[in-house]
């Protein structure tokens, strides 16, 4: 396989797994935001 | 005669391609100095390339002895020779054995570059200097924090294509994901990938990362406006003001961890110590931990690994037709940043019912905070009160997470393809 075709698979699956986990932080975030939602007697 | 032209060995052995190192140098001391581009490390790097481009360069290395006790014995078990080569830095010449001993700067560069110690622990630093609660604001911003790395992909393939070109530039996989990390547009990650896959490209590696995150506000305005219409420029945005749990804010990095842990293990050094320095700045037990990790820690991190990178800029590794190749495709590497951001969030446009304003894929780089800032200033010249800030400032805190994971790709996957190809 020349150097060409591995860049192209490094981009696609680079682009892929960075899109991944940050979907899955996204998704972190959402259920942290929901289960504790901010009390207004925090402080 | 001979002891006289010692006494000015330094004169004797001078050569005329320091001068250009130490324009160079010069050079990176007078941006820092007077143009404020990343001083702190700038500085160190424009003063370390000086010093390490003295005659005999006894900073980086002492001149060779003569050791009759090894040369004995590798005459007699000549195998050892490699060994002794590697892990002692001896040098073999006509069969006689010589010990080379480390200068402080090789030290340095041995002990804090080579095992990543320099760069993981400005990930401790910067963690504890990150405040994630605007990305709790606006969640989805963290998509720009992955189309913002665009430009490192671009870039790794750009530069194998222009191997494929002139076959005599060398780059291969590990060199090319390397450069392409430049786009990361943070300094540490940048290191820390060229620290494993090409060493000798650290140099200029690392002027490249740091002189373009200090040029971000040249390069990405042209780049933005040439993508965008005024009528997208001038788009507003709702902001909620939404408050965020303590406790969030505590349970986000021990999460992050542990899932970039399981995804990525060898990204652990990377996003492990940068949520372990937002931990401590986060749980609000130990301030003195958190003052010391963002003041003390960073600072004297931040010394060692100017100068020690600035050691490695000998003009014989620096002068090279690869360095000026690494500081074009270094610029690739963040146009295309910017445009990945910009054209993400047109195209998230199409589908979305609150429309985005498409310079806010921009600020998805992890140069913090300057690209919010731009966002926010393009924004008010189209139209004065346009506050499009607060929502830039999320994509950018999105950037620094995105540039760790997309580095934390580069690590896993350059490996595993190359196991794959055979």
């Amino acid at each position: 396989m020349n150097d060409i075709n591995l860049g192209i698979q490094l981009m696609g699956f680079g682009i892929l797994g960075t899109f991944t986990v940050l979907i899955l932080f996204y998704f972190i975030i959402k259920i942290l935001m929901k289960v504790f939602p901010y009390k207004s007697d925090e402080q | 005669m001979e002891q006289f032209s010692q006494l000015f060995e330094g004169i004797v052995k001078f050569q005329w391609q320091y001068l250009i190192m130490y324009l160079i140098g010069g050079i990176l001391i007078y941006l820092a100095i007077k143009k404020d581009y990343e001083p702190m490390l700038l500085l160190p790097i424009g003063f370390g390339a000086i010093l390490v481009n003295l005659p005999l360069k006894s900073i980086w290395e002492f001149a060779p002895e003569l050791d009759e006790a090894v040369t004995k014995i590798v005459a007699k078990y000549p195998e050892l020779q490699a060994f002794l080569a590697e892990k002692f830095h001896y040098i073999f010449e006509n069969g006689q054995a010589f010990k080379v001993e480390q200068g402080v700067l090789q030290i340095l560069f041995n002990s804090g570059i080579l095992t990543e110690l320099f760069p993981v622990l400005i990930f401790v630093a910067v963690g504890a200097m990150i405040d994630f609660s605007p990305l709790f604001k606006s969640p989805r911003m963290i998509f720009f924090g992955a189309a913002a790395q665009f430009g490192i992909f671009f870039t790794v393939l750009a530069a194998l294509f222009l191997n494929k070109l002139f076959p005599s530039l060398n780059i291969d996989l590990k060199a090319a994901a390397s450069i392409g990390i430049i786009g990361a547009a943070d300094g540490p990650t940048s290191i820390f990938v060229a620290s494993k896959f090409a060493k000798d490209l650290i140099g200029p590696i690392s002027v490249a990362a740091y002189s373009y995150m200090s040029l971000v506000p040249i390069i990405q305005p042209p780049v933005i406006k040439a993508l965008t219409t005024k009528q997208e420029r001038m788009i507003r945005m709702e902001y909620k003001d939404t408050k965020v749990s303590k406790i969030v804010l505590i349970l986000f990095p021990i999460l992050i961890t542990i899932i970039a842990g399981i995804i990525a293990p060898i990204s652990v050094p990377l996003v492990g110590l940068l949520m372990f320095g937002n931990l401590i700045r986060e749980c609000g037990v130990v301030e003195r931990l958190s003052k010391a990790a963002q003041n003390e820690l960073a600072n004297l991190v931040t010394i060692l690994l100017g100068i020690t990178i600035g050691s490695t800029m000998h003009y014989e590794k620096f002068l090279r037709k690869e360095t000026i190749l690494i500081m074009l495709l270094g610029l690739v590497a963040f146009i295309f940043d910017t445009a990945g951001g910009v054209i993400f969030a047109k195209i998230m446009n199409l589908f979305s019912k609150e429309k985005i304003n498409p310079m806010i894929g921009a600020a998805g780089i992890s140069a913090f905070p300057m690209s919010s800032r731009i966002v926010q200033k393009l924004a008010k010249q189209e139209y004065p009160e346009n506050f499009i800030l607060m929502q830039a400032v999320s994509a950018n805190v999105s950037g620094q997470l995105g540039s760790i994971v997309a580095g934390g790709m580069v690590l896993a996957l350059v490996p595993w393809l190359l196991t794959l190809a055979g």
